[in-house]
């Protein structure tokens, strides 16, 4: 899968870095001052290099936690995100890591004990105060957690700070991570979800929806809290019937108590990062759709987010209660 | 010998920029290459039907972007064209004769480094490179030496992108066997007998270059439209892009249908969107 590892030189010998080059032993391995030399560089080809990413071993400096967009949250009185990971193994059409960063190679942050000295500093600041924090939002979060072995040391500390929630957000139905352990009460994992058929059009290299269905259900049976998050909202003829089936598929054979939270929101993007991916990929009909370009948003309009919203609203709550129901607005 | 009129037509899909003589020989044999003209400032060989041009630019990385250049300026060579420099290295072991793809080119008297190049890690092994102002012959790191690529490499990139540039060197001297001893013939030789896996890296690469002429190609029809109407800048944008929507959704869509009733710019945009706007109720995602 991944055949060559560039290692910044200050983390060559740091464990994880070493345990990583450890697993992907057929890797060639490359040393490189930081980072931002390969991942930043001007005139790269995104599209191109997808097909075949490089893995970067890298020391984050600084901006380990940040507070997270608002209307990114589930309720919560604090929300903030961290990435110990840059970019994704799947290539969801609609990602927005495609506008965001020139290089489609991985780069993974091996001082995992910085992230945690951070987020246990940001705890101790806002004590008192309910709390989550999202992993998984500039990279998913389980899916290299076979390389990574991230969310294992995630989990292992969030125990200690039961008050606090961590969101894992995935597509991934690699769950032993989980499944091999007892589940931690303040440990949401929540699954990206769309209608199958639109999944198997738009999530490109991520598992079928029936498998991420089975195994969220799994979790849930083995008692971990599991959300479910419906975002983007992709439109497309037909699509209140397809949402509709989707969501009563997944609330048929679910114990409701297990689900912390269902979240949804629109496809948005900010109009330099669509005018970016929808050059990487004009060919593609989700980006031939006539968008509304408004405050420098691109979006499928209020109109139609509103239609979608609402019946997402209303056929949710068939099943959960509407304390569970937010509405994603970033 | 090729007329220069013609040359700017030529629908070039591979630049070489090679150093030496003998090592572009084989090269011009093996893809059919004929001189172009003999009142060039670099000796340039084509062959217009398989779309590869070559340079000979001489030793050093500043001919090496030079030479880049001038083929550029030459033939307008378009961004989706995949430039390669292929020649012979120094290395710190044997054997002699092995072909790598340099995905690493560190200049060692700007101490900069490039990252070219779509790895093609399951035709040819991968390698770092390091472009020296004087040939090597201590091999003091498990490195690739020579003397052109960090040249190519910053200037072939920005005439196309960089997983579009290509770093090819083939091991020609060791500390057991070394760099005074490689003759011209002993070059040639090296690269003959890599024509093979040559051939293979070619056909991947012209793979890429025919998805990124896909992916960038704008139609003659839209052209058209250009020289028949008048655009501004930006109308001339708005157009291209609510041209390509148009065309993804409506593949086998006539275009003088849809424009017919359309006199100026913004009456072809109009057109152009209102037909996406209309089929946005049955809006299929493939």
């Amino acid at each position: 899968m991944i055949d060559s590892i560039f290692v910044e030189r200050e983390v060559l010998d740091h464990p994880v870095a070493q345990e990583i080059c450890k697993r992907l032993k057929h890797a060639d391995i490359f040393e490189i001052e930081r980072y931002q030399e390969m991942f930043n560089r001007r005139k790269q080809n995104f599209r191109i290099q997808k097909q075949n990413p490089a893995l970067i071993l890298a020391k984050k400096h600084d901006n380990f936690v940040l507070p997270a967009p608002s209307g990114f949250g589930i309720d919560a009185q604090k929300n903030y995100y961290f990435s110990h990971m840059y970019n994704c193994i799947y290539d969801c059409r609609y990602c927005f890591l495609q506008g965001m960063y020139s290089s489609a190679n991985y780069v993974l942050f091996v001082n995992y004990e910085d992230f945690f000295k951070a987020i246990s500093d940001t705890i101790f600041e806002n004590n008192n105060k309910s709390m989550t924090f999202f992993s998984g939002y500039d990279c998913d979060s389980l899916a290299f957690e076979k390389i990574t072995g991230f969310a294992e040391k995630a989990l292992e500390f969030f125990t200690n700070f039961s008050s606090v929630e961590l969101e894992l957000r995935t597509k991934s139905i690699v769950s032993d991570t989980l499944l091999n352990r007892s589940p931690i009460s303040n440990c949401v994992v929540a699954y990206s979800l769309a209608p199958s058929n639109v999944a198997a059009i738009l999530d490109n290299k991520a598992p079928s929806i029936d498998r991420r269905i089975n195994v969220l259900q799994k979790l849930a049976k083995n008692g971990w809290s599991v959300g479910l998050r419906f975002d983007p909202l992709i439109y497309c003829s037909g699509w209140e019937k397809l949402y509709s089936e989707l969501i009563h598929k997944i609330f048929n054979d679910i114990n409701i108590e297990q689900v912390h939270s269902v979240s949804h929101g629109p496809l948005r993007y900010p109009k330099e990062m669509y005018k970016k991916i929808t050059s990487l990929y004009p060919d593609d009909k989700l980006f031939s759709f006539p968008m509304e370009a408004k405050d420098g948003i691109v979006s499928y309009g209020k109109e139609i987010e509103e239609e979608m919203s609402s019946f997402l609203q209303f056929e949710l709550e068939k099943y959960t209660t509407r304390n569970k129901i937010f509405r994603c607005l970033v | 010998m090729i007329e220069l009129p013609d040359i700017r037509d030529v629908d070039l899909k591979i630049c070489w920029v090679i150093a030496l003589e003998p090592e572009a020989k084989p090269l011009i044999d093996l893809f059919d290459l004929h001189p172009l003209s003999n009142n060039l400032n670099f000796p340039v060989y084509i062959n217009p039907k398989s779309g590869h041009a070559l340079v000979i630019s001489g030793i050093g990385s500043s001919k090496a972007a030079a030479a880049a250049t001038y083929l550029k300026m030459l033939f307008n060579v378009q961004r989706y064209v995949a430039w390669i420099n292929i020649g012979i290295a120094g290395f710190c072991e044997e054997p002699i004769g092995q072909l790598f793809q340099a995905i690493k080119v560190h200049d060692t008297a700007r101490k900069t480094s490039y990252f070219p190049g779509f790895r093609l890690s399951k035709i040819v092994k991968c390698q770092t490179l390091h472009t020296v102002a004087q040939p090597e012959t201590k091999y003091s790191e498990a490195v690739l030496f020579d003397m052109e690529a960090s040249g190519f490499c910053e200037i072939a990139s920005m005439f196309s992108c960089n997983e579009l540039v290509f770093v090819l060197k083939i091991v020609s001297d060791t500390p057991k066997s070394p760099v005074s001893l490689v003759s011209r013939e002993a070059i040639k030789q090296l690269i003959y007998q890599n024509k093979n896996k040559l051939r293979e890296i070619i056909s991947r690469i012209e793979k890429l270059v025919n998805d990124e002429k896909k992916r960038l190609h704008v139609p003659e029809e839209v052209y058209q439209y250009f020289e028949r109407y008048h655009f501004t800048q930006s109308n001339r944008y708005r157009f291209l892009q609510a041209y390509k929507k148009w065309k993804s959704a409506f593949p086998d869509g006539k275009l003088a249908r849809t424009l017919a009733a359309g006199n100026s710019a913004s009456e072809l945009i109009s057109n152009l969107e209102s037909e996406l706007f209309l089929a946005v109720k049955d809006w299929k995602l493939k």
